[in-house]
């Protein structure tokens, strides 16, 4: 599989199975030249020293954003370099290894296309080296592997579910009220700030839980940073009514 | 809408609406931003620069057989003895960066020959104050990686500082600096890997 499509689609390393060749490795660095990686990169580090606060830590987001770049891929047709990169950076400031996972859906996916069966092991890549991945992989994981990915799906939902609880805590500690039955309703499928104000029954105007979804997303940029078991920061007061 | 779902669609929300405010400021603001914030622009534009060097660094390494112009495999350093290397355990930590990436890849194991990609420096011709200059701040970088104990990141970016000012890899403290990289990354290749 080539790293490029015809459209100029780079799929990255984790798709392709391999590390890039002399010819790829110089058009994936004129792609990003040609969109502007210089720009996009003040960007990313500009949005990467906002969330981590410190500069030693914002380099280290853009850092891996930049492997999950060469990773991951990239199709230029669909969104801007300073999209992708922001977007990477995001991803990798909350820890989210989503796109991973959906990587490694895809692949096993067309491994069962070719009549391949049995889940796909974590591409090489994955595990630190984007241009380097050992072309001697296993078609087919171990016991052993397929328990590893389990477990680590259940700490991926556990460490979810701890980071709401950090959540709820704080507005609990705020005395947050709407915004505590902001989640509620979320939780129950309501999303119109609207459709809140009725079902909630209370006689406040619509921008109220406009309000409170402002200061949950606050919230949440911190705590999605927070490193699991990490003591939360000291919040500035985020009470609500 | 579990717990999980919920909290995951409130990620997803918040990035989205960090992310199109970040896209909506312009180049200009966010260099000023960056200098308000004690950050060196210069900086920020060396390490794009520097990922970039990384990457065609690492690329070199990797070619395969379909590329007719990619070095042969023979004259490359040996992959295994590369991966040996617990390079990637500081990857899995987070802690790799691009630099060390391309340095891991084109680093030569003892005995090998370099790798015929690169130009004799006789043939080089003398680089610019722009190129001296990008490559005193990386040998600036690579000396504060060593500091911290990072010689792969620190090694991959002597390697760029080389590929941009060949002599001034002749420097004593240059070399000093080289030297202590290599030391530092033998001792961690010495230490027994964890199970």
């Amino acid at each position: 599989m080539d790293a490029f499509t015809s459209s100029g689609n780079y799929l990255g390393t984790d798709r392709i199975g391999r590390g890039l060749t002399n010819a790829e490795s110089g058009r994936l660095d004129k792609l990003l030249r040609d969109h502007g990686f210089r720009a996009a990169s003040v960007h990313a580090f500009r949005f990467a020293l906002k969330l981590a606060k410190t500069k030693g830590r914002a380099e280290d987001v853009v850092s891996r954003a930049n492997l999950r770049l060469v990773c991951t891929g990239w199709d230029p047709n669909a969104v801007s370099l300073q999209r992708r990169l922001l977007r990477l950076v995001w991803s990798e400031f909350t820890h989210d290894r989503r796109e991973e996972v959906l990587a490694r859906r895809v692949e096993e996916e067309f491994l069962r296309e070719q009549g391949i069966h049995g889940p796909v092991p974590p591409p090489a890549a994955a595990r630190g080296d984007p241009l380097q991945p050992s072309p001697k992989e296993a078609a087919a994981s171990s016991i052993e592997q397929e328990v590893i990915t389990l477990e680590e799906e259940q700490a991926e939902l556990a460490a979810r579910r701890k980071k709401l609880d950090a959540l709820i805590e704080r507005l609990r500690a705020g005395k947050d009220e709407i915004a505590l039955e902001y989640l509620e309703l979320r939780r129950n499928g309501i999303v119109s700030p609207a459709k809140m104000v009725e079902a909630s029954g209370r006689k406040v105007d619509v921008k109220v839980f406009y309000e409170a979804a402002r200061r949950i997303q606050r919230l949440v940029e911190r705590i999605a940073g927070e490193k699991p078991g990490a003591r939360p920061g000291n919040d500035e007061n985020e009470g609500g009514s | 809408m579990t717990s999980e779902e919920l909290w995951q669609t409130l990620v997803d929300e918040t990035g989205e609406a960090l992310i199109e405010e970040a896209a909506a400021v312009s180049l200009a603001q966010a260099e000023q931003e960056l200098a308000a914030a004690g950050i060196d622009v210069a900086d920020v534009y060396g390490q794009a620069d520097s990922f970039l060097a990384s990457l065609r660094a690492g690329g070199a390494v990797v070619a395969s057989a379909a590329d007719p112009e990619a070095p042969s495999r023979k004259a490359l350093p040996s992959r295994k003895k590369a991966r040996a290397i617990p390079v990637w355990m500081a990857a899995a930590a987070a802690t790799v960066t691009a630099g060390a990436v391309a340095y891991v890849a084109t680093r030569p194991s003892e005995g090998t020959p370099p790798a015929p990609t690169t130009p004799p420096s006789t043939a080089t011709p003398p680089p610019t104050a722009d190129l001296v200059a990008q490559a005193g701040d990386l040998r600036r970088r690579a000396a504060a990686a060593c500091n911290l104990s990072h010689p792969e990141e620190c090694l991959a970016l002597l390697d760029a500082a080389r590929d941009k000012d060949p002599a001034g890899e002749a420097r004593e403290d240059v070399k000093a600096l080289r030297q202590r990289a290599e030391d530092q990354l033998r001792e961690i290749e010495a230490k027994p890997k964890p199970k």
